[in-house]
């Protein structure tokens, strides 16, 4: 009987340890600034010229068994190619064009919004990453203007 | 009875201060909102901010620059407010030439007004491509037409405050102030160019220019530097000469008539010789106006004053490093 207890709670560990394992990340950029000359950046890839820049509120969503729900600790932006596309953390409030979320309940100061330019020609890859877990990969192509 | 009498009397002055003071409010609001409607209409207009409404972005004027962004030494009075210290501006210029230098500083708004970045009190300008422009010592030297982001970037945190565009064009024309001068000999005189985008749009920056004596180099003088968009001439002996000046690849051509004066190797003319020379070179000169001016037309001292290297080119640093804006964060 008890060998049969035992045997219960570690399957229902091991569906725990599973379904964890199971999690997936998505992200979506959130409050893209304008850029002036018909550059853009969006879900699924980015065409921009050197020299532009836009920042964005990347917005992170974990997806398990036990439903979805936002993540806001532990996002961050990398870029695969510094040479052509750089990234940095936006100080600072929230205003101006892109209004980030208020209730991010990221804690950092910035409203958990971010800043890319495009440096020079050629693609690289920006990444949105939660706790080390890539949310999004969006191709970035830069020219010149 | 009276008492109720003294009540309401009160009661009633209670009420009417209390309308007095209404109408003192009102009256007080609506000369505030006639004061800053006032203000918005005839003040300095939009303050610029950056993209993300962190900071301030100002174009600053050095004293001595020539730049159509900057008016004796200070930075454009119409275009914004301008501080009386640091002479900077609230506006930026729309449009700067290609091969122009220029500075921007960078001031947070935020954090009580003059706050730094969590703590750093030194900002850097940096531009977001150096292909775009590069850092020439405290100033930034456009390279390419376009927009360039310029980013407030903090180094000690690694972090972007906030960034502006600016934009840059090549210069499709150049308009001299002068089409021609007359000089005494022994005189001096200022000349001086413009640049325009093949839209017409005077270009803001500190232009890089070549300026030559490309015919009557006995009679006129550059007088000082000859690489910005002004120039300094020097009349030396009576005659004509063609002072040309080329930026970015476009030229131009300022006809100088010199009369009148000490020429040179002379001791002295007499005041009675000089006048009649005078008028004499002055119908001579009439008389070749149209000439020299399609000379200036046809280019060949373009091509003279470009071997001299008017391009302000890629001297500056390649690596899209920054200049660093410590002064003016408070």
């Amino acid at each position: 009987m008890v060998e049969r207890s035992l045997a219960v709670v570690l399957g229902l560990l091991g569906l725990v340890a599973s379904t964890g394992c199971g999690s997936s990340y998505s992200a979506t950029l959130n409050g893209v600034t304008p850029m002036p000359d018909g550059s853009s950046l969006g879900q699924t890839g980015g065409r921009m010229h050197s020299g532009i820049a836009t920042a964005f509120t990347p917005k992170v969503t974990m997806s398990d068994t036990w439903g979805t729900h936002g993540e806001t600790d532990g996002v961050a932006v990398s870029t695969s190619d510094p040479g052509v596309l750089q990234v940095a953390a936006v100080t600072g409030n929230s205003q101006g064009y892109a209004s980030s979320d208020p209730n991010d309940g990221s804690g950092n100061g910035n409203g958990g919004r971010w800043i890319v330019w495009a440096v020079g020609p050629g693609v690289a890859t920006l990444t949105v990453l939660q706790s080390g877990n890539v949310a999004l990969s969006v191709p970035v192509e830069v020219t010149d203007p | 009875m009276a008492r109720e009498d003294v009540n309401g009397a009160v009661a009633r002055t209670l009420r009417s201060r209390r309308g007095m003071r209404g109408l003192r409010v009102a009256s007080l609001s609506i000369a505030g909102a006639s004061l800053g409607a006032l203000l918005w209409a005839c003040g300095p207009g939009l303050i610029p901010t950056g993209e993300l409404g962190n900071g301030q972005f100002s174009y600053t004027c050095s004293a001595g620059s020539v730049d159509t962004a900057c008016t004796g030494g200070q930075a454009e009075a119409s275009t914004g407010y301008v501080d009386p210290i640091t002479g900077t501006t609230t506006s930026l210029p729309t449009v700067l030439a290609v091969g122009s230098r220029f500075t921007i500083d960078y001031t947070s708004i935020i954090n009580g007004g003059t706050g730094s970045v969590q703590g750093d009190s030194s900002y850097t300008v940096s531009p977001a491509s150096p292909r775009l422009a590069v850092v020439d010592g405290d100033s930034l030297l456009a390279k390419r037409t376009g927009y360039l982001a310029l980013l407030a970037y903090s180094p000690s945190t690694q972090s972007v405050e906030d960034f502006v565009f600016v934009r840059f064009a090549n210069i499709a024309s150049l308009t001299p102030d002068r089409a021609e001068v007359s000089l005494a000999a022994d005189a001096t005189e200022t000349l001086s160019v413009t640049a325009q985008d093949d839209a017409m749009e005077l270009l803001a920056g500190r232009l890089a220019c070549a300026w030559s004596v490309t015919s009557g180099s006995d009679e006129v003088l550059i007088d000082g530097p000859n690489d910005g968009a002004e120039v300094r001439i020097q009349a030396v002996a009576d005659g004509e000469a063609t002072v040309s000046v080329v930026c970015g690849g476009q030229g131009t051509k300022v006809l100088v008539h010199v009369a009148g004066g000490v020429t040179v190797g002379d001791g002295g003319a007499e005041a009675g010789d000089a006048a009649t020379d005078a008028r004499a070179r002055d119908a001579k000169a009439d008389a070749k106006e149209g000439d020299a001016k399609g000379d200036a037309r046809e280019g060949g001292a373009k091509t003279d004053a470009r071997e001299g290297g008017a391009e302000g080119g890629d001297g500056g640093l390649k690596d899209g490093s920054s200049v660093t804006d410590g002064g003016k964060n408070g």
